[in-house]
């Protein structure tokens, strides 16, 4: 067995855009709130999906995603998927939509719920939405049924993981005990006789 | 006056009624208004979506030009690499690491399964991490250099290269076995291994079947 030297990877900001901070995590999810008062419960439900089947088209790229998307594929559960998906017009109305950035999402609320600073930056007066640099709108990709299923599949490991993550080991492992703070009176009447 | 009531009679013919008639020309340009409409609310839809996914800050990985990792080993052994993460951001950071199939030049393409150790990690600000990566390599894979990538999932990136360079694998102790004694032969001419032959065929018997022959009893003898 042999090995290379340890390199190291940097996580950073993303360039030209703010900074990823307690501050600023807060005003996303603002954002985000605010944008569904915009929208319809159906636009919103095809972006979520379509956010479901970017992660799984990405995923693909993967060992473990490529043999699960074989296997979906070559699988009852695809085929039904995919018939369900053609007839219902699924695919259609999904690829219209923009895919919601839904992993970014989940990092962002984790990160909020871990913030040591979240009282101090909530106390803050709200400072209004930046103007932001024109972006592109994404492009149109067509939604499938198989990305979606592994989409949801990725997301699902990481927030169980993330939720588990969230608890402290040390209360896990503390016996768990009640104990009552009053005694309970007894009950009188003719019923209990 | 014929031609002109020819003009106006009303076909049951679908296509024309659909054509001609006010009702469908008002279900036309309702149609048509509907339709820019739609059209016009998905773009705003897309731009409104795109602001707000270009506000849900992200993390990527700060380019580097040596960021490589490599190794080497002989099929049926196991590869580890390590990699530091180093979180820079002033929020928690969740690192999900995976692989890539990996190919190599002659085009075999091996999907490797790896072991992460941890599988997904949870970064503080300014705090590193090490994840370590375990490969096994099967004892099929053929020699060569095989190219991958380590991707690190969400991260709007295309991944850390990874080079394995697969050798051809050494017999084992136990596969090895050692000629003994009676196997060793001397090497002979192959004039003098058809002479020795051939004497063999001469002084050969051929094999006759033996003759029963009865010994004579004490009675017959006398007689």
């Amino acid at each position: 067995m042999s090995g290379s030297p340890v390199r190291r990877v940097t996580l950073t900001d993303p360039p030209n855009q703010k900074e990823r901070n307690t501050q600023n995590l807060i005003a996303s999810l603002r954002v985000r709130l605010t944008s569904l008062h915009y929208v319809s419960g159906a636009k919103a439900t095809g972006s979520i999906i379509a956010g479901f089947a970017a992660l799984g088209r990405e995923y693909s790229r993967t060992t473990v995603g490529s043999r699960m998307r074989e296997a979906l594929n070559a699988s009852r559960a695809g085929t039904n998927a995919r018939i369900i998906w053609k007839n219902l017009r699924i695919e259609e109305w999904a690829s219209q939509h923009p895919p919601c950035p839904i992993l970014d999402q989940l990092r962002n609320d984790v990160a909020l719920l871990l913030a040591d600073d979240l009282e101090e930056c909530l106390s803050k007066p709200i400072s209004p939405i930046q103007p932001l640099e024109y972006v592109k709108a994404p492009d149109e990709v067509s939604v499938n049924p198989i990305d979606y299923i592994l989409g949801l599949w990725v997301y699902s490991k990481e927030f169980c993981w993330a939720i588990q993550k969230l608890i402290p080991s040390q209360l896990l492992s503390k016996p768990y005990q009640t104990i009552a703070s009053q005694k309970i009176p007894p009950l009188e009447g003719s019923l209990t006789r | 006056m014929e031609e002109e009531k020819e003009k106006k009679r009303i076909t049951n013919d679908p296509r024309t009624v659909l054509d001609e008639s006010p009702i469908a020309q008002i279900f036309k340009v309702q149609y048509e208004y509907q339709k820019r409409v739609f059209e016009d609310y998905m773009k705003y839809l897309r731009m409104l979506i795109g602001n707000v996914g270009a506000y849900t800050p992200g993390t990527i990985i700060a380019p580097k030009k040596a960021l490589e990792l490599e190794a080497a080993a002989a099929a049926g052994s196991t590869v580890e690499m390590s990699a530091e993460v180093e979180n820079r951001q002033l929020a928690y950071c969740t690192v999900s690491p995976t692989i890539t199939p990996f190919t190599t030049v002659s085009g075999i393409t091996w999907f490797p399964m790896a072991e992460f150790s941890p599988g997904l990690v949870l970064l503080a600000p300014q705090e590193v991490k090490q994840i370590s990566m375990k490969i096994k390599l099967p004892t099929e894979l053929s020699p060569g250099l095989y190219h991958g990538l380590l991707l690190l999932i969400g991260f709007r990136h295309d991944g850390i290269p990874v080079k394995i360079e697969v050798q051809p694998k050494k017999p084992t102790a136990l596969l090895v076995r050692k000629p003994t004694e009676v196997e060793v032969e001397k090497p002979t001419s192959p004039r003098r291994t058809a002479k020795r032959t051939s004497t063999k065929l001469k002084t050969r018997k051929p094999r006759t079947k033996r003759k029963i022959t009865r010994r004579k009893t004490t009675k017959e003898e006398t007689i």
